[in-house]
Order: structure tokens, then C-alpha cells, then sequence
């Protein structure tokens, strides 16, 4: 009787005293809620140096405005003002079981209407027999030799990506040039990217380096891994390309645009990217909310940091919104018009 | 005295003659078993939240009696992973709006029903010692693939242990109870920023082998495992059994990871 009263306590301990057997060290508070959120950044966030942003001052302006009395939308909007401070379209604020809307940082997250894309009605005006691969890709002829390639995500890794790409290469085989848009739509892996990429060089060129955050401390990163590209698939497509961008092109699209701008034969044109390119993590607070952070230092080849900046195109050209609206693509008409 | 003590010592003789006869001749069983875990995990590096897990186990086992136990153990667990004080929950993705100034949402479960698989294998090699007691040592493989902060969490332990066990003979089966503790291992676990994407890897996982695998002693990794059952042998040969199991571990890079976890099973060996 005496070992299952032990048993029965060890069972009581365990399920009621995590905060002393397993150290748990947040409680669910809005200053612990506030204190969780402000001491991971601190810790795993990758970009302050490259944003310029010095967090114990961040720490010091809002900490005073949460106390045991703070409301979740009170505590909400102090942290969303706090993230906003880092402008970063990988930081996301994601207030589970509340009425409370997503935040999300960067450019992206200040849209209120796209202006300069949409996907369905450049279908409708500009392809006449659209093809789809698995997951990935939309294909089409726009004119005489002159091919169009979208891609709906870089979500997943090399193997599907050498699948994703190989019909789409193959039907455009004998093209005189290709527009490849990479606006709008989701991101992915950067694996993907550098795969798809890859087929469009003859030569390995290295195109970025990435550094990701290994410790507590301000200046504790990984050393810098270089990405290259190297001669894949059967052939390599080395005819002119015009890959196009705008402020949607975001993470794994931008470190594709990255690699494709390294080729020769490759024009940029549209609007400057959005300007966050490092991986990130998803990590939650004490009361349940996930967020999103940056993790790492991405850089082009030549070591110049575009986080929190974007990628410029080599032609500037925003489309607007009403010339989109009744079916002109100004960027993509600039495309076919250096492709003819 | 001595017309007591004489027949004794035969009757030990022979007992222990009988005894070396069992030892020498090659027994080997077959095994499954089923059962029930409860586990608690608190890992800092990824979540501030204490998470609690109900899985259920099924499996199967090997045993041969030679010259010494070999005992082989698969166990699978397949059940539900969630934050203790905040349950399964429910968060609303909002997409960028289009052209229109439409914006898409839709609902992610953070942590559904089914949220976590484990696989343990167990292979221990125990010698008789005098009486019930028996000593040995045993590798253990596991690995853990669940949900934490909304995102994949996984933890794997290959480690070598020495395991002591005693048994008692009970009624008509043996009651036993055993106690490991691992002194070398390796150990693979979300490294400092969780990812390992590399330019020459495709697979996160392989990323964490190469990033964040780690050998280890018993100064960084400590991770006792308990278990006490009773054993019923039926005269046809075949066993029925019932056990309790606890494990702790606690590992404490890059931030420390605390896990807890018992249960019960039940284990059926054929003839």
C-alpha cells in the first residue's frame, strides 16, 4: 500500500511541479509572455547587426509597458510595435486562440492590396495552353520562342526539383529565350532554388553565403557556407532569360535570384525584391502564440547583405495597378520585348 | 544431523547440476507485447511550454537462454503531443491579400490528435550472478518525431548501458525489476538555430546528423531507466506478463532538455 501511495505521489510531482523538476522558466504571464518573446530574439535572432537595430534599448522602450495587468490585446500590440521595429518580412506573430489578426513584418506585411501582379489574369491575357507540373511550376508558350515559366513555390529539395524542372526544359528546348517569373507566391527551400538555377549554367559559379546563428551570444554564428551552382540535368539552357521580381519575391525566391543573376544570360526586370532572405525558425510563447524569426546572415557572392533592403532588378518597372487590372503586364510586355 | 544435511546437499546438487543443464541448452521465445506511455517534455532550446505526450506501444521481442539472457526489444509508440496547459489549439493563417484587396485564411491545427511516433530498440545481454540477481549491459536506440512550437521536433539516443536486473521466483511465475543507466552515447538534436540546411544537403535530418550529433558521457547525458513487472508461466510454455517502466533524461545542449516518461505494458511470449 506504501508503494502505490510513493507511485502515486511521484505521478503528482511530475504533472504538478514541472516548474521545479523540469526548470520550467516562464510562467503564463504577460510579462513572462513579453520576457519569452524579447529573450529568444535576443538570443536567435540573426539580423540585428544587418539591420542596424540595438535590442536592450528595444527591451528598455517597451518593457515598461507590460505589467500582471496587461490585456492579450494590450500585450499584443506592444509586441507587434516591438517586432516592428525590425522590419523583417520573416517575423510573424501568429496570436493563437485570440480574435487577434496575424502580424506579419517587411514590405509584405504592409500590403493592403497587391498592385503590380496577379497570376490569374496575366493567364488570362497572356497564355493560351498553360501547363502545370506536379506542385511547382506553370509553363507556356507566350510567342514564337519565347517560353514563360512561373513558379508557385521552392518547396521542397533537389530531387524534386530536377523532376520539377526537367519537362518544363525539355518543351522549351529549342526557345530563343524564357521569362521566368518569380513574383508573388510562396517561398521554400533554398536547396530548390540553387537546383533549379543549376541548369542554367555551363560553369559552377558561386552566387551566396550563408551564416546561421549557433549561440547566445551577439556574434556567435556559424562561418559562412558558400553556395554554388554547377551544370545539371542533360543540357544547360544558356539562351537569354528575363526572370522577373517584385516586392512579393521574398525568401527562397530571392536567394533563386540570387544564383540566376550571377549567368550571363540573365536580366532581372520589375520591381526590387522583398528583402528577407535567411532561413527562419518557428519557436511559441508561454501562452501559446507562435512568432517567426530570421536566423541567419544570407549574403550575395560578393559579400553585400539585400536583407531588409531587397534585391534590385536590373530594368526598374512597376506595373500599375489599373494597367494590371485590364490585363497589361508592363514588366512582362519589357521581358518579351528583349527576348524578340 | 547428519541424515538432514546429507539429503540437503543432494538435493542442492542436483538443483544446481539442473540449473547448469538449463544454462547450457539454448532456450529462444518469441514475444509481443502492448501498452500505454505517458511522458513529459521540456525542451528550453525550443519551446517555453511543458509539453505532455500519451502514446500508446506496441511491439515485439526475442529472448534466447544460453549461457546468457539475450533479450531483444522493438517498441513503436504512435499518440497525441501537446502543451500541458494549453491543449491542442487552433491559429488562423492570413494570407497577403491580391489584387483585389481579397485576403485568404485558413486553420492551422497546431497540434493534431495524432502528433507524435517513437521507436525504441532495446538488445541487452544479462549473466547470472548468485541467486536472482543478474548483470549485463544493453544498447538502446531511440528516436522521437513530434510536434513542438509548431514545428517538427526530434530526438534520437543511441547509448550504451550496464543493466543489472533481479528476479524472484513468485508463485508460479518471477517477479523482476531492472535498472539501466547509460554511460556512453550519441545524441542528435535540433542544434542551436534548428537548421541545418547546407548547400550540399537536401534532408534536414541528414543536416542534423552532420551539425549537431554528439558524443556524449554520463556528465552531459543522464538518463536512468526503471522497469518492475511480474512474469506468469504457464505450464504449456508460454508467458504472460505485466510490467511498470520509468525513464528520465535530461541533456543539456545547446539548452537543457528534460524528459520524463512511464507506463505499463502487458507481453505475451508464444511457446
Amino acid at each position: 500500500m506504501k508503494k502505490i501511495w510513493f507511485i502515486g505521489l511521484l505521478f503528482i510531482l511530475v504533472s504538478s511541479c514541472e516548474k521545479y523538476i523540469f526548470g520550467v522558466e516562464y510562467s503564463n504571464n504577460p510579462e513572462d509572455n513579453f520576457e519569452a518573446l524579447w529573450s529568444e530574439f535576443d538570443q536567435m535572432y540573426g539580423l540585428f547587426k544587418v539591420r542596424n537595430v540595438d535590442w536592450d534599448a528595444v527591451y528598455d522602450q517597451y518593457k515598461p509597458m507590460v505589467d500582471d495587468q496587461t490585456s492579450d490585446e494590450e500585450l499584443y500590440h506592444v509586441l507587434v510595435d516591438m517586432l516592428k521595429i525590425l522590419d523583417d518580412g520573416h517575423v510573424i506573430l501568429l496570436p493563437v486562440g485570440t480574435d487577434l489578426p496575424m502580424y506579419k513584418g517587411g514590405p509584405i506585411g504592409r500590403i493592403d492590396t497587391i498592385q503590380d501582379f496577379d497570376l490569374d489574369l496575366l493567364k488570362e491575357h497572356y497564355l493560351s495552353e498553360p501547363q502545370e507540373t506536379d506542385f511547382a511550376i506553370l509553363y507556356d508558350w507566350l510567342e514564337d520562342g519565347i517560353g514563360y515559366v512561373y513558379f508557385y513555390n521552392f518547396a521542397d529539395g533537389e530531387k524534386s526539383f530536377d523532376k520539377e524542372i526537367k519537362p518544363v526544359l525539355d518543351f522549351f528546348k529549342d526557345a530563343k529565350g524564357l521569362v521566368i517569373d518569380i513574383r508573388g507566391g510562396e517561398g521554400g527551400e533554398d536547396i530548390a532554388g540553387k537546383t533549379v538555377a543549376s541548369h542554367f549554367t555551363e560553369e559552377q559559379r558561386l552566387y551566396m553565403t550563408t551564416s546561421i546563428k549557433n549561440g547566445p551570444g551577439p556574434d556567435d554564428f556559424t562561418s559562412p557556407e558558400e553556395w554554388y551552382i554547377s551544370p545539371r540535368g542533360d543540357f544547360q539552357f544558356t539562351e537569354p532569360v528575363v526572370l522577373l521580381t517584385n516586392r512579393l519575391t521574398i525568401s527562397a525566391r530571392e536567394t533563386y535570384a540570387l544564383a540566376m543573376r550571377t549567368l550571363p544570360q540573365v536580366t532581372i526586370v520589375g520591381d526590387t525584391t522583398a528583402g528577407a532572405f535567411s532561413n527562419l525558425v518557428l519557436r511559441e510563447l508561454p501562452n501559446g502564440w507562435g512568432y517567426s524569426m530570421s536566423i541567419g546572415d544570407w549574403r550575395a557572392a560578393d559579400g553585400t547583405s539585400y536583407e531588409g533592403v531587397g534585391l534590385p532588378p536590373d530594368i526598374v518597372l512597376q506595373n500599375r495597378r489599373g494597367d494590371v487590372l485590364s490585363g497589361k503586364d508592363e514588366a512582362l510586355d519589357k521581358a518579351i520585348e528583349l527576348l524578340r | 544431523m547428519k541424515r538432514i544435511i546429507i539429503p540437503i546437499l543432494c538435493l542442492l546438487s542436483v538443483q544446481i547440476l539442473l540449473a547448469q543443464e538449463n544454462t547450457a541448452s539454448v532456450n529462444a521465445r518469441w514475444g509481443v507485447k502492448a501498452g500505454w506511455t505517458e511522458g513529459y517534455t521540456y525542451d528550453e532550446h525550443t519551446s517555453p511550454l511543458f509539453y505532455q505526450y500519451d502514446v500508446m506501444n506496441i511491439g515485439g521481442m526475442y529472448q534466447r537462454q544460453g549461457a546468457f539472457l539475450l533479450d531483444v526489444s522493438l517498441t513503436l509508440k504512435i499518440g497525441t503531443n501537446r502543451p500541458k496547459q494549453l491543449g491542442h489549439r487552433t491559429g488562423t493563417i492570413t494570407e497577403t491579400p491580391d489584387i483585389y484587396g481579397h485576403i485568404e485564411s485558413y486553420e492551422i491545427k497546431a497540434y493534431p490528435f495524432f502528433s507524435m511516433v517513437s521507436g525504441d530498440l532495446k538488445v541487452r545481454a544479462l549473466w547470472q550472478l548468485s541467486g536472482g540477481h543478474q548483470l549485463g549491459a544493453s544498447l538502446n536506440a531511440r528516436h522521437i518525431y513530434t510536434g513542438m512550437a509548431i514545428d517538427d521536433w526530434h530526438y534520437t539516443q543511441l547509448d550504451i548501458a550496464p543493466e543489472y536486473q533481479f528476479s524472484y521466483r513468485l508463485l508460479r511465475g518471477d517477479l523482476t525489476g531492472s535498472f539501466s543507466l547509460p554511460l556512453l552515447a550519441g545524441v542528435v538534436r535540433p542544434n542551436y538555430a534548428f537548421d541545418p540546411s547546407l548547400p550540399d544537403l537536401t534532408n534536414y535530418y541528414r543536416g542534423y546528423l552532420r551539425t549537431s550529433s554528439s558524443l556524449v558521457s554520463l556528465n552531459k547525458l543522464f538518463s536512468p531507466r526503471f522497469r518492475a513487472g511480474y512474469t506468469w508461466h504457464f505450464s504449456s510454455g508460454e508467458s504472460l506478463g505485466a510490467s511498470y517502466f520509468a525513464a528520465w533524461t535530461s541533456y543539456p545542449d545547446p539548452r537543457p532538455m528534460r524528459m520524463f516518461e512511464n507506463g505499463i505494458e502487458v507481453t505475451y511470449f508464444f511457446k
